[in-house]
């Protein structure tokens, strides 16, 4: 007996000694150490692409070259910009006559925020010596109209002479300005887009710190499909680039994991009769329902989706995770769940400050919108801080937090070669008119090993 | 109300005149706007890594990629094309070998198929055949294929397509070894407004990708003369319908017509336009007439079609020796640079060309042409007949 238990434990130990070593536990992301994804956006293995099929010729985005740059902008002087008497900064936001101006005022005003609390302790070179010049932010509306972004970044290149600029939330408007500013050599900090394919470009001269679609898709289905292994998934969504190209991102990755959604239907934003899609989507005998739009809408469809007696699980994007989806549906919200870019319940004392800050100076409450734009200022005015007034150097300050991390009141970012933030974002249910958050995909953070933080 | 009207009037007027008057009308927008800042398109040039030896492509030759239509409508064509390029290639290992013992190779893959298709096929030119260099022929669409596959993966892609957008995206992988469309525009706008000052004009295009390309090009020329903009007949090159075509001679009765279409289209309705009694002058664009170009007939019996061609070293005489001598400049280039992505794109860059017993650069810095093309008269007394395609 005292022989079999002995075999039995060198057995055991020999098996935990073969184990390969186990994975850092979330906690491991926080500590000031992290680099290198095993994958491109920290992909999952179900989600990469032909993966049973053929080996990619070569795995563009996860060299940490992936945005060098070889040009002169570092050399360049700009005699306006030195001579102005303030450091200007161009924001492109959905301000007005925009659909999305809900957000891009939240991401105005979270810039705003950061841009004061950056003059209150002196501006540019505040440290120093001698009058100090004081950050300006060259407001420009993102029109909604195809290609205006161009135009806005132009002037901003060429009559505010800013040193970088902010935005946008519009994925069609990021690309026009990113094919512009990289023209002009300007960086940009985007703080709002969902957009994945901006930073699949390649141009250097861009940081992201949004949480985008990718990681949307693989959170929501890496939840759908396989914690609670629901199979026949129908979607409704708004006709609009967020709906398009984040359903695409999610499709890819269901159908890898080997459930094509059965149905795909959809709608205007402004609707609020849907009882053209909600008998589709009976018909269509689903397990659950994937609603991909704004708050407003999604709030209506869930209310109009119960009314009809429908009762499958249903889950959101990033954008139905606000309260008027809960004033709107009421009980008809309960056990929804969508994905969240950040943790709004959090308590720690960071969080807790700005949010204190934010609602003292706007009387509102900060979201997503708000926090990124906030923590992309900083990152964006201690890069200006440290490279001086020239665009090429304040890019390469930018380009230092490849496969980095930045530590900000969204929580704690991890970017990637192609300066995407790819840390994993929350998912928020509702239970009792609240929403509860937690982040299921926190784990896939430990594959992320030991670097540096900036 | 009617005092009321004339007042406005009077006054639309006036404030007409005084625009008028202070230049607002008539102006190019650069004179009303000036530029923030002109991109200088002669500075092109690539400043990233890859000229170490460290990058030197490893093997026993030194291989040149080509896209070639090898199945469909133009599958002769592109066998003939691969000849070419097999003889350049042979001439070439016959001059003698690189100083490593390397021989020239050639590898070839097809270029037709859906949009986009023709990407995976670069791609196996590059990272299988392992191609210091490829050649892509005289598609438009497909060259903004590759260079921006060459752009990614640094390689040199010279082309035979004309569409002067290739070499305005300031990428510094292409060379283009045929007058580009803005190029050819401007020496038939020339022909026929300065020179034979006709007056009514048919510019027959294609509506593919290279048809709008060149159909812009000429509007832009034609403008740039101070000519009225030509009247237009826009054809889909699946759908030719002669008899549509004959109609639309009779009708507008033009002195003079432009050929912007593939060689295809331009055989089949050559004969229509030479028939209209009111055309004496027939123009065509360089890939128009690749095949005039190359079987050119003995005598002027019949009018003749003329052809925007190059009086310089790579003289064009149809598309096969365009790719023959494409292959040669390329391997020249090689013997330079060694077997080198980057070293090759830098020597491709630096190509001369002997004019009159002086060295001159072949490329401006975008990678076009330098030498200005001619018009030069093409007997077709025997244009090459096919047979009519059906139309649906």
């Amino acid at each position: 007996m005292l022989l079999l238990r002995t075999v039995s434990t060198v057995i055991f130990a020999i098996l935990l000694a073969a184990l390969p070593a186990l994975p850092q536990t979330a906690q491991d992301a926080s500590q000031p150490a992290q680099t290198t994804p095993k994958r491109y956006a920290n992909m999952p293995d179900e989600a990469v692409p032909y993966r049973n099929f053929s080996k990619p010729y070569k795995e563009w985005f996860v060299e940490p070259d992936t945005l060098a740059y070889n040009g002169a902008a570092r050399d360049r002087v700009d005699e306006e910009m030195a001579k102005s008497s303030t450091v200007n900064i161009g924001f492109l936001g959905p301000i007005e006559n925009n659909p999305e101006s809900p957000y891009g005022l939240r991401m105005l005003h979270g810039v705003q925020l950061a841009l004061e609390e950056a003059n209150a302790k002196g501006g540019y070179k505040g440290s120093g010596a001698g009058p100090n010049k004081m950050y300006q932010l060259m407001i420009h509306n993102d029109a909604a109209l195809w290609g205006a972004s161009s135009t806005e970044a132009v002037k901003m290149a060429f009559d505010e002479h800013v040193i970088s600029t902010v935005g946008s939330i519009d994925g069609a408007s990021t690309h026009i300005m990113l094919r512009v500013n990289l023209k002009l050599e300007v960086p940009i900090i985007d703080t709002g887009t969902t957009d994945p394919t901006v930073t699949e470009t390649r141009i250097p001269w861009l940081i992201h710190d949004f949480p985008d679609d990718r990681q949307q898709g693989y959170t929501l289905a890496d939840y759908i499909f396989k914690r609670l292994k629901l199979k026949r998934i129908g979607v409704i969504r708004t006709q609009s680039r967020y709906a398009r190209v984040g359903v695409g991102k999610f499709f890819d990755e269901a159908k890898r994991m080997g459930h094509v959604p059965v149905f795909e239907t959809k709608f205007n934003r402004g609707d609020t009769d849907f009882s053209q899609q909600i008998p589709m989507l009976q018909g269509a005998k689903l397990d659950a329902v994937v609603i991909w739009g704004e708050a407003k809408e999604a709030g209506l469809i869930l209310k109009q989706m119960r009314a009809a007696g429908m009762k499958q699980p249903a889950f959101g994007s990033s954008r139905t995770g606000y309260s008027e989806l809960l004033t709107i549906a009421g009980n008809s919200a309960e056990g929804f769940v969508c994905t969240s870019p950040l943790d709004l319940s959090r308590t720690d004392a960071r969080w807790a400050d700005f949010v204190q800050r934010f609602q003292a100076k706007f009387n509102e409450a900060p979201d997503a919108y708000a926090a990124y734009a906030y923590d992309g200022m900083n990152i964006l005015i201690s890069a200006v801080e440290k490279a001086g007034l020239n665009r090429g150097k304040v890019m390469d300050a930018f380009r230092e937090y490849v496969n980095k991390t930045y530590d900000g009141v969204a929580g704690t970012m991890h970017f990637d070669a192609t300066l995407n933030n790819i840390a994993p974002l929350s998912l928020a249910r509702v239970e009792g008119s609240h929403f509860v958050y937690w982040n299921p995909r926190a784990e896939a953070a430990v594959s992320l090993k030991s670097g540096g933080q900036l | 109300m009617i005092l009321g009207r004339r007042v406005a009037i009077f006054w639309l007027a006036a404030l007409l005149a005084f625009l008028h008057r202070n230049g607002a009308f008539g102006q190019a927008p650069d004179a009303l706007h000036p530029p923030y800042a002109q991109m200088d398109r002669q500075a092109v040039d690539y400043r990233g890594p890859g000229r170490a030896t460290s990058s030197d492509i490893a093997g026993n030759t030194a291989t040149i990629g080509m896209l070639l239509p090898l199945q469909g409508a133009n599958a002769e064509q592109g066998r003939a094309l691969l000849k070419a390029a097999q003889q350049a290639i042979a001439d070439e290992n016959l001059r003698g070998l690189l100083p490593n013992g390397r021989s020239f190779a050639l590898a070839v893959k097809n270029e037709s198929g859906n949009w986009g298709q023709s990407t995976t096929e670069m791609m196996r030119l590059i990272t299988e055949d392992q191609s210091l260099a490829l050649i892509v022929g005289t598609n438009g669409n497909l060259t903004h294929q590759a260079e921006q596959i060459a752009n990614k993966l640094g390689i040199s892609i010279v082309t035979l397509a004309s569409d002067a957008t290739t070499t305005q995206i300031n990428i510094p992988w292409i060379f283009r070894v045929v007058p580009s469309d803005d190029q050819q525009a401007g020496a038939i706008a020339h022909g026929i407004y300065d020179r034979n000052k006709s007056a009514k004009v048919m510019l027959i295009a294609t509506t593919d990708h290279d048809g709008r390309s060149g159909k812009l090009a000429f509007a832009r020329a034609a403008r740039a003369l101070g000519s009225e903009t030509p009247m237009e007949l826009d054809l889909d090159p699946e759908l030719i319908d002669t008899g549509q075509v004959d109609e639309k001679l009779r009708e507008s009765k033009p002195d003079a017509v432009v050929f912007w279409t593939g060689s295809l289209v331009f055989e089949e309705l050559l004969d229509t336009v030479q028939s209209a009694r009111s055309v004496r002058l027939i123009y065509a664009c360089e890939k128009a007439a690749l095949s005039i170009l190359s079987n050119p007939a003995a005598n002027s019996a019949n009018a003749s079609v003329r052809v925007p061609i190059l009086g310089s070293e790579l003289n064009q005489a149809g598309m096969a020796e365009q790719v023959y001598k494409a292959v040669r400049l390329i391997a020249a280039a090689i013997r330079i640079s060694g077997p080198n992505r980057a070293r090759l794109r830098d020597a491709l860059a630096r190509s001369t060309v002997e004019d009159a017993g002086k060295s001159e650069p072949l490329f401006d810095g975008a990678g076009n042409l330098l030498a200005k093309p001619q018009l030069v008269p093409v007997n077709t007394s025997s244009p090459p007949t096919r047979e009519p395609r059906t139309v649906n």
